[in-house]
């Protein structure tokens, strides 16, 4: 039950406690804001390996001396593959110009050669949803089962790289978060657990006036809510500080820009005040626990 | 209103109320009288659920206490106003606030409650310190801002433990006469005493406790 009184009573109890408070609000702030840079490594280290896959090309290297008409069938059967995105046929003589481009000054390696030892070749781009090692797998066998296909050379340790990067990234994020997101929800709980600790009897008078449960716990879950908030706003503030320092600094030294780090999103930044409030009413409500009479 | 069918309470081992039995009509005004360590004060926190019995069966109105569960408990205060002995005043709030608190406890805005936490300063002749923190407030006075805080919500039971304890004998008596009038209103008041001036010649029944036994009722 929370009216208008509830905000009074919370208001007052801020201003009343006002140092315990701002410690409290401060300690938040640090614990959303090492959050915020644990997300910001998370979101560009998952940026980066989710702009990989985009990259990725399987190469198949097709059997000499097939028709142009199986070869047109194989491109078409490719083309239908769910997972391919797009086909690129490489003739063996486009091939071996483009070697040629690719060697520049030692094309006289390939000059004198009376035959052109390259293959045909199919250049696959993959779509981004299906670059994952056990999603490959099952498109290379696919391909392996296809008559027309000699070799396939695809980036089989990239892909498990990527894998390993994603998960240990994921799963190391997602540790440390939890483990700063305690530690400020029980920052927020012991903080109410001594505000409530200091009304107690105010408290023991609201309970044998009538007051509910909802009464009494009301003006606390308030109080942490603001602390919770003015943590997370404060949070937000230092992230978006980082983010124009780093602006900064890569317009001065363009060699950190080169890595294209992405910022916090905007909508996080505007939702840590939120979610601060939200860990400061969670920390107050098990600080109040279960109200007895 | 208020039944009690053979109640006991112990702390420490030491009974506090030994096998009570007694009655309160609706609209009676009682006292509840004995020496210092009689039960009196035990036997009103019974009323109101801040104790519970070990033994018996006690019934307020529609509650049985014997089986209230916790989250009713409110509701049943609701219905009491108590003057404490020790009064429980919020020191850091103003007496209007403290008198307001069992209204705003019922939901009640700012402005529904004005109204009736005047009526209540009016009653107990204490407008002139609205303002005032109990902290700054003579014995008396808070004592009044009490008896106010415990009749603003027009409770169906009052119950008072002392409440003329810190007054002079005009005092005592304005504040017996305020009694007099909730009671007169319909409210049932059971006042705790050790003063046998509230009683006596009141023409009102008496419970004389000793021991945490109920020695006897008789009407005085």
């Amino acid at each position: 039950m929370i009216t208008g009184y509830s905000f009074r009573f919370a208001l007052e109890g801020l201003k009343k406690e006002f140092w315990i408070n701002l410690i409290a609000s401060l300690s938040g702030a640090t614990g959303l804001f090492i959050i915020s840079i644990i997300l910001l490594v998370f979101y560009n280290i998952h940026s980066a390996t989710k702009r990989l896959p985009e990259r990725f090309t399987v190469v198949l290297y097709l059997k000499d001396n097939l028709s142009t008409e199986t070869i047109d069938t194989t491109i078409q059967a490719l083309k239908n593959n769910q997972a391919v995105r797009s086909v690129r046929y490489i003739p063996k003589e486009t091939a071996l110009l483009e070697l040629k481009k690719r060697l520049k000054d030692s094309s006289f390696l390939v000059e004198g050669l009376d035959e052109n030892p390259l293959p045909d070749s199919i250049e696959l781009r993959i779509k981004p949803e299906f670059v994952s090692p056990d999603k490959i797998k099952v498109l290379i066998s696919e391909l392996r089962a296809m008559n027309t296909i000699d070799e396939i050379d695809y980036g089989e340790d990239v892909i498990a790289s990527i894998g390993i990067i994603k998960k240990a990234v994921e799963r190391s994020g997602i540790g440390l978060s939890s483990v700063i997101l305690i530690g400020v929800i029980f920052n927020f709980y012991t903080t109410i657990k001594i505000l409530f600790y200091r009304r107690r009897e105010e408290v023991e008078t609201f309970k044998l006036l009538g007051a509910s449960p909802g009464f009494i716990r009301a003006p606390f879950l308030i109080e942490g809510a603001i602390i919770g908030f003015s943590g997370g706003l404060i949070a937000s503030g230092l992230a978006a500080l980082l983010y124009q320092a780093f602006l900064f600094i890569s317009t001065r030294f363009p060699i950190i820009g080169a890595f294209g780090l992405q910022p916090l999103e905007i909508w996080f930044l505007m939702g840590l005040p939120f979610g601060g409030a939200l860990l400061g009413m969670i920390g107050a409500l098990l600080a109040i626990g279960r109200i007895r009479y | 209103m208020i039944h009690f069918e053979g109640v006991s309470k112990i702390y420490d081992n030491q009974l506090a109320i030994k096998e009570v039995t007694l009655s309160i009509e609706k609209g009676e005004l009682v006292f509840i009288t004995g020496p210092s360590g009689a039960g009196k004060t035990t036997l009103l926190k019974l009323i109101y659920a801040q104790e519970r019995p070990d033994k018996g069966r006690i019934v307020v109105g529609n509650f049985d206490l014997s089986k209230i569960r916790q989250k009713r408990i409110p509701e049943l205060r609701r219905q009491i106003g108590i003057v404490f002995q020790d009064f429980r005043l919020i020191d850091t709030k103003t007496a209007f606030e403290n008198v307001a608190m069992p209204l705003r406890i019922r939901g009640l805005s700012d402005s529904e409650l004005r109204d009736l936490v005047y009526e209540a300063f009016r009653l107990v002749n204490l407008r002139h310190k609205m303002d005032a923190y109990p902290p700054t407030l003579s014995g008396g006075e808070q004592q009044r801002v009490a008896i106010a805080r415990a009749i603003v919500a027009e409770p169906q039971i009052l119950l008072a433990d002392e409440p003329t304890g810190n007054l002079d004998p005009e005092n005592t008596k304005a504040i017996m006469e305020i009694f007099k009038e909730i009671n007169a209103r319909g409210t049932t008041v059971v006042i705790a005493t050790h003063n046998p001036d509230l009683y006596t010649h009141s023409g009102r029944r008496v419970f004389r406790l000793s021991e945490g036994e109920l020695l006897g009722v008789e009407v005085l």
